[in-house]
């Protein structure tokens, strides 16, 4: 084992370690930089941020199910989008919720969009060197608070952009350009709903996989006011 | 254990035994020895981690008596600022002039303070406000809110009441600061660990006497001049010495630059300073004037 160890000590990061005690991060990885296939896309609007992601959870060449909750509502006006392997997906959005609840409860205050994404983005970076390596989750940030509504692209290594809309995963190779061309600033809620709609209608044209359900969230000053599920094959 | 093993070598008990009996060989001869009646509690004072049978934690009280004998220090907040005012003792004649400010300090761009006690001790909490601030600031890439800052110190001053065996700090605070939940604020904390908000409040010597007077003179929503007045006229009747000079006080306004919106911390000068001291007199003389106008009638 020690030998094993040393051996695997001047590698890349990307090599599988057999005998590594929290497997579950790399194993399943062989090299390959959180699963790419979630769909995430995200916008901001003039008052709200929007998200929308994919419903499957799929194993080998089975789709366990068409209902899997990749969003999460991390704060009551934060929204937290992820792709990636689904253990480390959970458990990192999980831990980033329970963190932002109890940060609420200790200082009675709820925190800015910009100081949670710089906090996620410092978690990200503090896993990449540690024992069970980077938390394989690739994800999008949204939240209003008193400067308006905000979005962050944030990869599975602590990268973190601002982004006025984003996508992680595949689903950036169809959406990137569609929102260049339509997406425009102050965009109503139903314009928003749109390009986002505009989309996954690209998606279901294009992308090799199949995914009949879609996700809709979106959250204003108020809170989350849009909750939807939308049908993957309805082209427009 | 070691007796029930047979082991000769720890058939005492080892070195917890030892240790244990020290301790009682110790205690039975303090009780033997005849201690001299002290004004305050004598048996339960030698530690911090008792309390006396009324329910008071000595050390912790003659801590705040030790930042009885340091330089006094006053806080106003005003309606778009915050004071800070100090009172520079110097020692000896012979001390070089000190570089940087003793009783004066920059935490973070948000946060200054001010310092009464062991000058010793007030590093080490300063170094400790300074980490956390700039930490916080690393991890959220925004200034700390301040209550938050002040309850990470207090925990750690709280923690050398409880367990340790060690001495609490022997300094007071007083931390002026900003952050966009509730704008400027002004706290003090003590050797308790315990912290307050107040609008103005003064530690060190002759405390009571200063808070008494700016609880008389203090009015809400005050502007940061009349703050200024308010701390300088305090900070006089607290010191020794007769006269007031630049070289004996300092001030610390934390404000908002109107046109680029940012915070500045302005420490002042021995001229603004003595600006500040003329119009005290002036204003002093001129009520002397009106008293003994109406005396006359």
């Amino acid at each position: 084992r020690e030998q094993q160890r040393r051996r695997n000590a001047g590698e890349a990061g990307c090599h599988t370690d057999g005998t590594d005690q929290a497997a579950g991060r790399r194993d399943s990885q062989q090299g390959a930089p959180a699963a790419t296939m979630d769909v995430v896309i995200g916008l901001t609007g003039k008052d709200y941020v929007m998200v929308v992601a994919d419903m499957t959870a799929a194993r080998s060449i089975f789709t366990l199910k068409h209902d899997e909750e990749k969003i999460m509502m991390i704060d009551d006006r934060k929204v937290l989008a992820c792709g990636g392997e689904q253990s480390s997906r959970v458990n990192f959005s999980e831990y980033i919720k329970r963190n932002f609840a109890l940060n609420e409860l200790r200082t009675g205050l709820e925190l800015s969009t910009h100081a949670s994404a710089h906090f996620i983005r410092n978690e990200l970076a503090k896993a990449i060197r540690s024992r069970g390596g980077a938390h394989q989750a690739n994800s999008l940030l949204g939240g209003v608070d008193e400067d308006g509504p905000s979005m962050y692209h944030l990869d599975y290594l602590g990268s973190l952009e601002k982004v006025n809309f984003g996508a992680q995963g595949y689903a950036s190779y169809f959406s990137l350009s569609l929102m260049d061309r339509h997406w425009k600033k102050n965009m109503t809620m139903e314009e928003g709903k749109e390009l986002l709609k505009l989309c996954i209608s690209q998606l279901d044209t294009r992308f090799i996989i199949n995914n009949p359900n879609f996700r809709l969230v979106a959250v204003t000053a108020e809170g989350k006011v849009l909750d939807e599920v939308l049908d993957g094959h309805a082209s427009t | 254990w070691p007796e029930a093993r047979g082991r000769p070598s720890c058939s005492d008990g080892g070195a917890w035994g030892r240790r244990r009996r020290e301790r009682e060989a110790q205690e039975a001869q303090e009780a033997r020895r005849p201690r001299a009646r002290t004004t305050m509690g004598s048996r339960y004072d030698s530690r911090t981690t008792v309390f006396s049978p009324e329910g008071r934690l000595f050390q912790v009280e003659y801590a705040l008596l030790a930042i009885e004998q340091a330089g006094a220090c006053v806080g106003v907040l005003a309606k778009d600022g915050v004071v800070i005012a100090a009172e520079k003792k110097t020692t000896s004649k012979l001390l070089a002039p000190p570089k940087t400010s003793e009783k004066l300090y920059m935490i973070d761009d948000h946060v200054a303070c001010a310092v009464a006690g062991l000058t010793s001790d007030a590093n080490v909490l300063i170094s400790y406000l300074r980490r956390v601030a700039h930490n916080y600031k690393l991890q959220y890439q925004e200034p700390q809110p301040l209550e938050q800052l002040i309850q990470r110190v207090c925990d750690l001053k709280q923690g050398y009441t409880q367990f340790g065996g060690q001495r609490p700090f022997g300094v007071s605070f007083l931390y002026a600061g900003w952050d966009r939940h509730y704008g400027f604020q002004l706290y003090q904390s003590n050797p308790s660990g315990n912290y307050g908000g107040w609008k103005a409040t003064a530690i060190g010597p002759n405390n009571q006497a200063a808070s008494s007077l700016l609880k008389k003179e203090y009015k809400d929503e005050c502007s940061i001049e009349e703050a200024l007045k308010l701390s300088v006229k305090v900070l006089n009747k607290t010191m020794d010495s007769v006269t007031p000079t630049p070289d004996n006080m300092e001030f610390s306004v934390l404000r908002m630059n109107e046109e680029t919106k940012k915070l500045v911390q302005h420490k002042m000068s021995n001229e603004e300073v003595q600006a500040l001291l003329d119009e005290l007199k002036q204003e002093e003389e001129e009520e002397k004037a009106r008293e003994e106008a109406k005396a006359a009638k």
